[in-house]
């Protein structure tokens, strides 16, 4: 991970996890700034240019620290969903993300009081806490320890139930601490042929396999999600050869679930998400709206094949 | 195409000269030179000055109108600044403006290897004599400049460079010594300049459709009489259809050569033409 510039707000340069995070960068150029959205929040930003550079800037949250989940998000039948958002963006790049079309900057920001989230989750719970959201926490872990505090408030914590999802190949970052019961790893999963063309950066899906293998191993609670399923010419077969890796990779009946949901985003992210890569076969298929979503108009169908092939039925 | 902002004509003068810059229109006190390749205009001092000037230039010589479709344009605000941080001479690109009647910072993209140091600026709205400010550089117009064309290009395609003439003591500093600083800097900046749009044009002229394709849509226009919206619908349909790695050049071929029958005849193979360039896959 490399920043060429770091824009730290001015207070936010007083916390321990700004001055933890700075040192690693010494050639980076620090730049003060009062507040993120100075910088996060210009007009005129190109967020696919800036994403084959990103800078980093760090900022302290001061309200908002947790959100009600959204009706597109799998809240696995919780009642208390909440997500939180401690990371802005991620070092991934993913064409069918939808933080395409809900931020206008790809720089990342870091919100570097993570304890003033841990407290008002915990005024809130039992709850169940999406932490992985708006980036991939797991992926940026070595950078700021991030997913560690959550894993030390969940074994304090019992009503609290974590998921922490990723597309990384880094659980040795957290390979060390004793799995939890309320602690949820979620692997988000793609064939290789999906990976190579729109999912730049992220490790091709063994090595996620190989991390989920080691998580399961080691005692954790681990999750599949197949998810987004991404339309291109001839991806049944794709996906279908996809779920036999899987199958052949993991003992499928220690999983805690598989969840499976095709390619949707909401109205206006999908009009801006096609802006930024207008020729890109993610935005080639026919795709209908309902109630504001946008989705493919069969995947129903889409989610019932993948379905049986992750399960070894026929189909 | 180069758009340039310089307050002084010293300033301006290496760029003008290296860009065989013709004067093509006066304003009072705001010149106007132009070549095949970059435009420039001479603002004069301070904040209004600066912020009409940008205003006259892109809008007279809008990006919009230029080839290139507004992607590999890039707006340089070039001049003299004064430093206490930085030694005479040097070229400093401005990671942070301010400017200091309304305290409101502006963050400019920061080219990639641009091979300059850099620093924050604050621009004034008179000439400063002073021993020590909080910015690395103090000029009389780089944060208006910038926060005006940011109205008309996106932050990627707008630069603030400075070259160092003094520190801050701009009077301490003959025209002769001004002019001869800016003219040792021209070159590097130029080259710069050249390499940065050389790859602005590149990434904007990486065209999708192959020029046979773009030539089969425009036989299949003319066959098929196609208004401007069916024109539109098409191309979007390629677009969906080639981004689906199909063949595209055989339909529109078929459609073309079929189309030669009149308004009411071309309907249907419109159509059916449409039709072959939607996905199969629902
Ligand atoms: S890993 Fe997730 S958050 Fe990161 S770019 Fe991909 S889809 Fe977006």
């Amino acid at each position: 991970m490399f920043f060429s510039h770091i824009y730290v707000e001015r207070e936010a340069a007083e916390y321990a996890t700004a001055r933890a995070i700075l040192p690693r960068f010494s050639q980076s150029v620090p730049i003060s700034i009062s507040h993120y959205k100075d910088v996060f929040c210009r007009r005129g930003q190109n967020f696919t240019r800036q994403k084959r550079r990103p800078q980093l800037i760090l900022a302290v949250k001061r309200e908002d620290y947790f959100h009600r989940g959204s009706r597109m998000c799998d809240g696995f039948g919780q009642d208390n969903f909440i997500y939180t958002t401690q990371i802005m963006n991620c070092p991934f790049d993913c064409a069918y993300c939808y933080l395409r079309g809900l931020y206008g900057s790809a720089n990342v920001v870091i919100f570097v009081n993570p304890e003033d989230t841990l407290q008002a989750v915990a005024n809130s719970l039992p709850a169940f806490i999406c932490v992985s959201y708006d980036t991939d926490l797991l992926a940026f872990e070595a950078l700021t320890g991030y997913v560690r505090r959550w894993l030390a408030f969940c074994a304090a914590r019992p009503e609290a139930v974590v998921e922490i999802r990723t597309k990384s190949a880094a659980f040795h970052s957290i390979a060390g601490f004793d799995a939890l019961p309320n602690v949820q790893l979620a692997w988000t999963v793609s064939p290789d042929s999906v990976i190579e063309r729109f999912e730049r950066g992220t490790p091709g899906l063994n090595a996620r396999l190989a991390d989920m293998r080691r998580a399961l191993e080691k005692g954790w609670r681990v999750r599949l999600c197949v998810d987004p399923i991404i339309k291109t010419r001839g991806w049944e077969q794709d996906y279908r050869a996809a779920a036999q890796t899987i199958r052949a990779a993991l003992p499928m009946e220690r999983l805690l679930g598989v969840s499976v949901g095709c390619f949707r985003v909401s109205k206006t992210h999908y009009a801006r998400m096609e802006k930024l890569e207008p020729f890109s076969e993610i935005f080639g298929y026919t795709m209908e709206e309902r109630d504001g979503t946008i989705g493919y108009p069969d995947e129903a169908e889409m989610i019932a094949m993948t379905r049986a092939w992750l399960t070894g039925g026929a189909l | 195409m180069i758009y340039f902002c310089a307050a002084l004509f010293l300033e301006a003068r290496p760029f003008i000269e290296r860009y065989q810059l013709q004067k093509t229109s006066a304003l009072k006190n705001m010149q106007i030179f132009q070549g095949p390749a970059a435009s420039l205009i001479i603002s004069g001092a301070g904040p209004t000055r600066a912020a009409a000037a940008v205003a006259h230039l892109l809008t007279l010589i809008s990006p919009e109108h230029c080839p290139g479709n507004n992607l590999g344009h890039l707006f340089v605000n070039v001049g003299l600044a004064g430093s206490i941080v930085f030694p005479q001479g040097e070229i400093v690109l401005c990671h942070k403006l301010t400017n200091t009647f309304t305290g409101y910072d502006f963050y400019p993209e920061i080219p990639f290897g641009h091979g300059f140091r850099e620093g924050a600026l604050g621009s004034f709205g008179h000439s400063i004599r002073a021993e020590s400010l909080p910015y690395d550089l103090a000029d009389m117009e780089g944060a208006f400049v910038f926060e005006a064309a940011e109205f008309f290009l996106p932050l990627h395609q707008i630069v603030c460079l400075k070259v160092v003439s003094d520190q801050f003591a701009p009077r301490d500093v003959s025209a002769e010594t001004a002019a001869a600083v800016m003219r040792r800097a021209a070159d590097p900046i130029a080259a710069w300049i050249d390499r940065e749009t050389a790859r602005l044009d590149g990434a904007a002229n990486r065209f999708f459709f192959s020029p046979e394709e773009l030539e089969a849509m425009e036989r299949v226009r003319q066959n098929l009489f196609l208004t401007r919206a069916m024109c539109l619908a098409l191309e979007k349909a390629c677009q969906k259809a080639k981004s689906r790695e199909e063949n595209i050049l055989s339909v529109l071929a078929e459609a073309a050569g079929s189309g030669r029958g009149g308004k009411n005849a071309s309907k249907p193979i419109y159509a059916r033409l449409m039709r072959q360039l939607s996905p199969t896959q629902k």
